[in-house]
């Protein structure tokens, strides 16, 4: 354990129950990052309380960290260090929407699915598509810029977020940005809180552009051959300026990671002899599947759907429309409970300009293939994305097998793969972070893999907010 | 000297800038690329606000290098410095205040690089905005964000102001289409924020100076995100008896969860203003005129047009027409970007203002606006891009009577402290300036400001960088205990 504070074990505890009444404060916390285990684990019931903490460990020299649904605590490299976990689970929950303004005011402890229910309710969509929904909250996504699929069409995090509600480190409430798209009034400081992992304040409600619920929406599941087929198939999509909302590809192993909510009610994609064909990319009885979804008028979207069968010439493909479309994009994004995800998953995000994800994906793919590493691939083509995920157990063994000597708790060749992806991607004008299982991949493993001169830059603003270090220190702007 | 102390006196002594410094400047840039004679440096102590300021000297710089060059200078040196394009803002952003110098970047003015398979285009921050369009249409894309001014107006002061435009109500204002941009640090390092890339990897460099109104760096090179022309573009002009019956149909067009790519209004008086100077065929008889238009795919258009026309109809439009062919529809649009010169010469002076409101507050918005002009005995003009609720009064006065000057000036911040009571801010596109400093503190906290300081002091801990804009100077009396505060840091 490391901390920076000397205070006993016994004080700190008498120290927050103080703050936060008992019952919210926990000594044996269950929660960790990375490995590191927190001395005490707190649940705020407010704003208020909150304030407190954060002041109070920011007098004591206690270094923090935020967790609500704890999808991603994998996120981002070893906290420097770890004294109090604030559980945000505790703080109120609510989201109101405006279905007239189009903006949505959600708590941030409120979840994804929650949140995009309430505006479904009202016939809007709320731009976000994260991982696992259903544990997700605001203030997560926003911590971590993560967008999923439909990204494609919604924009980024950072398109989507209007304001900011925010607890600053020495307890002062402060508030960003607001209710409109357009506000210059100072400087846009709701994009500084936006991928900043808590390193500048702790979320405390957010204010959401919503869309309109389209007319109607088709999704296309276009079984692909190899992944020229699938590039010529999405690079046609684009330049006939279909504007796509997904256009997305998935490696065989991605699509059983989805599960069966993905491929449809009728589990059409399983029948034999639909997907033979393909050569795949991952190693698994092999396919790829490409996803476009289209959405808008239904004229449109109709008239897109056609187009792409009529011009790409590969046939007819499975349409799921509208509920059914929706359906399959929530099982993409993991809304059902997964199995895919144990404590040996790695998973990393590239981001590269959009045309050099192809040639991105062939280099992972072939590097992986030649060290014997299995993992999934997904391909978010409009948005240059590529994600991996692999198991770090199957690397071991295989590393094991091979009469490698290193020790058992990491995996060399999941790391040296991975280095060389990421290598490959700073050389083609992007970057490639680790999101889950950083421990996995051995000391010194960088999770984000900055340029150096604006991690300069970045260490004199986090200086300025929060000059001790309290806040998740070194896991976005890191010491190195 | 701290950027958290910065005070106005310090630079006001001597503007004249020392011969040996002139010099080195002269070798970085070129004899007749400084200039420092009170003739030429007079061009450039005003922009579109109207207050002046003389600069110390003025330098012309051609690239990236020599902008990095010369800021070592007058970083090594201490001297303020002001970025500068083509001297379109309206918030008073582009004078050097203190005098200094002002960089102009008019003469980096080039595209770079079209790259289609990355949907961006990689421009120098000189270029005008209507500039890049026009390189990409061969290809057939554009460059979305279309302020009023984009025939005037560089891609380098859109990004600093954030500037909107009619078309962001469907497709976001200038941050949502910047990737990556080259920035030249007040130290004078040059970084890159972004790339071609659509992810950004720790603290979003590139959001917050986007919209920093030049108090962060210079920025030299962008890469803007490009769109495919659409297929389609359908024109529509509606017209109301009042300016409230204009509001209560935008609302109900965006609540029926349409989304036109512009939905811009004005009213009467500025109608007839335009009618007078460009004749447009707007129906003059009317109190309120929506422009309205639909792009994208031309499946499924009619359809939409017709719904939307259904809405104005029931909400009791006067007259609803779509422009039939592309000479009418250019027309249309001239009226619009045409407004603000035909408002503007009915006058010897005008205050327009660019506050924003939820765009439901936008009736009970307008009706205060026009109460309020009544209440100051002055004449107001109103364009607004209604989708966003960003409203542009105007008031006319004449600058040499003292006691109008002043109740236009007492107008203005009503009207934002309007926009900010029914939710919204101060302003939507124009950028603060100096001409907001004082609005400021209607928005913002103590503390919410002291964060905003966060930043300019970590980009510029000197203060050369465009000082004096953007931030309202600190009280005196707290300026010690933040210095303080981030000094034991």
């Amino acid at each position: 354990m490391r901390s920076g504070s000397l205070l006993h074990v016994a004080t700190l505890a008498a120290r927050l129950e103080d703050l936060l009444g008992v019952g919210r404060v926990s000594m044996r916390p269950q929660v960790s990052i990375h490995g590191l285990r927190p001395r005490a684990e707190v649940e705020p019931a407010d704003t208020q309380q909150l304030a407190a903490v954060l002041s109070m460990a920011n007098d004591e020299g206690l270094g923090v960290c935020v967790a609500a649904g704890g999808t991603k605590l994998g996120w981002g490299n070893s906290p420097e260090r770890l004294d109090v976990l604030v559980a945000t689970g505790r703080m109120p929950a609510y989201c109101e929407v405006d279905a007239d303004d189009l903006v949505l005011t959600a708590g941030a402890s409120t979840t994804v699915a929650e949140a995009r229910r309430a505006a479904r309710a009202q016939r809007r969509v709320l731009p976000f598509d994260a991982e696992q929904p259903a544990a997700a909250t605001i203030g997560g996504v926003i911590a971590t810029a993560d967008q999923g699929p439909r990204g494609g069409g919604y924009g980024g995090v950072r398109d989507v977020v209007l304001g900011v509600r925010v607890v600053l480190v020495d307890g002062s409430q402060v508030q960003f940005g607001g209710r409109t798209m357009k506000n210059v009034a100072g400087y846009d400081m709701t994009k500084l809180f936006v991928g900043s992992l808590g390193e500048l304040g702790v979320l405390t409600e957010a204010t959401l552009r919503l869309l309109p619920q389209p007319d109607s929406q088709a999704l296309m599941l276009l079984p692909m051959h190899s992944l020229e087929q699938a590039q010529g198939v999405a690079t046609l999509i684009l330049d006939e300026g279909l504007q796509p909302f997904v256009l997305e590809l998935l490696s065989g192993q991605a699509v059983a990671e989805a599960g069966p909510g993905l491929t449809g009610p009728a589990g059409t994609l399983a029948e034999p002899g639909w997907l033979a064909a393909g050569s795949g990319i991952d190693g698994q009885p092999g396919w790829l599947l490409l996803l476009a979804g289209f959405w808008g008028h239904e004229a449109a979207v109709d008239r897109s759907v056609r187009q792409v069968r009529d011009q790409s010439g590969i046939g007819e493909g499975i349409v799921l429309r509208d509920e059914q479309a929706e359906a399959a994009l929530d099982a993409l994004s993991g809304m059902a409970p997964r199995v895919s995800l144990t404590d040996f998953t790695v998973a990393a995000r590239a981001s590269v300009p959009m045309s050099e994800v192809w040639d991105l994906t062939e280099y992972a793919f072939r590097l992986a293939t030649a060290g014997q590493l299995v993992a999934s691939y997904r391909v978010g083509v409009a948005r240059g994305v590529l994600s991996i995920r692999a198991d770090a157990e199957t690397a071991l063994s295989a590393s094991h097998s091979r009469g490698s000597d290193e020790a058992a708790t990491s995996s060399v060749p999941l790391a040296t793969w991975l280095e060389k992806v990421r290598a490959e991607a700073v050389k083609r004008g992007g970057q490639l972070i680790v999101t889950r299982g950083l421990e996995l991949l051995g000391p010194g493993f960088d999770a984000w893999g900055h340029p150096a001169s604006t991690l300069e830059l970045m260490k004199r603003i986090k200086q300025r907010f929060d000059p001790r270090g309290t806040l998740n220190a070194g896991r976005l702007i890191g010491a190195r | 000297m701290s950027a958290l102390v910065w005070g106005p006196a310090e630079h006001r002594k001597d503007r004249r800038m020392k011969a040996e410094l002139l010099e080195e400047l002269r070798v970085v840039v070129g004899e007749k690329n400084v200039l420092d004679r009170l003739v030429d440096l007079q061009t450039y102590e005003y922009d579109a606000y109207g207050e002046r300021s003389l600069p110390s000297a003025v330098v012309f710089c051609r690239s990236t290098a020599e902008v990095s060059a010369v800021v070592r200078l007058l970083s090594r040196e201490g001297i303020p410095f002001v970025p500068r394009g083509y001297g379109t803002n309206v918030n008073g952003g582009s004078l050097a205040l203190f005098g200094g110098v002002v960089l102009e970047l008019g003469r980096m003015n080039q595209v770079l690089e079209i790259d289609i398979p990355n949907r961006c285009v990689v421009v120098q921050s000189g270029i005008f905005n209507a500039d890049v369009s026009a390189a990409l249409a061969p290809y057939g894309y554009y460059y979305a964000p279309d302020p009023s001014s984009l025939r005037a107006s560089s891609i380098g002061g859109n990004i600093a102001e954030n500037a909107g435009g009619p078309h962001c109500f469907k497709y976001g204002v200038t941050t949502n289409h910047v990737l990556g941009l080259e920035v030249v640090l007040p130290d004078g390092e040059v970084v890159w924020f972004g790339g071609k890339g659509q992810e950004i990897v720790g603290l979003d460099l590139r959001g917050i100076m986007i919209g920093s109104e030049g108090t962060l760096g210079i920025v030299t090179t962008a890469i803007l995100r490009i769109l495919k022309l659409p297929e389609t573009v359908k024109t529509m002009l509606a017209a109301f008896a009042t300016l409230e019956d204009a509001g209560n149909v935008v609302s109900a067009i965006v609540a029926a969860g349409l989304v036109p790519a512009t939905l811009e209004l004005m009213d009467g008086p500025t109608m007839n203003a335009v009618e007078d100077a460009l004749a447009c065929g707007y129906p003059r008889d009317a109190g309120a005129l929506l422009l309205i238009e639909l792009d994208g795919l031309r499946d499924g258009m009619d359809d939409l047009a017709e719904r939307i026309a259904a809405i104005c109809s029931a909400k009791g439009a006067l007259d609803v027409r779509v422009a039939r062919d592309e000479a009418e529809r250019a027309t249309l649009w001239r009226g619009r970007q045409g407004t603000f010169p035909s408002i503007t010469s009915l006058a010897p002076n005008y205050m327009s203002l660019d506050g924003t409101v939820p765009r439901t507050m936008l009736p009970e918005a307008l009706r205060r606006i026009t109460e309020l002009a009544r209440r100051h005995c002055l004449p107001v003009y109103c364009v607004l891009h209604a989708g966003d609720g960003n409203i542009h009064p105007c008031f006319l006065y004449d600058g040499a009577d003292e006691e109008q000057k002043r109740e236009a000036e007492a107008a203005s911040m009503n009207v934002l402290r309007i926009c900010a009571a029914l939710g919204g801010t101060v302003s939507g596109e124009h950028g603060i300036g100096i001409e907001k400093l004082e609005a400021m503190h209607i928005v913002f906290s103590d503390d919410e400001l002291r964060a905003q300081r966060f930043v300019k002091d970590a980009f510029d801990p000197q203060g050369l960088c465009n000082p004096g804009k953007l931030l309202p100077p600190q009280p005196v009396d707290r300026a010690g205990s933040v210095a303080a505060e981030v000094r034991g840091a």
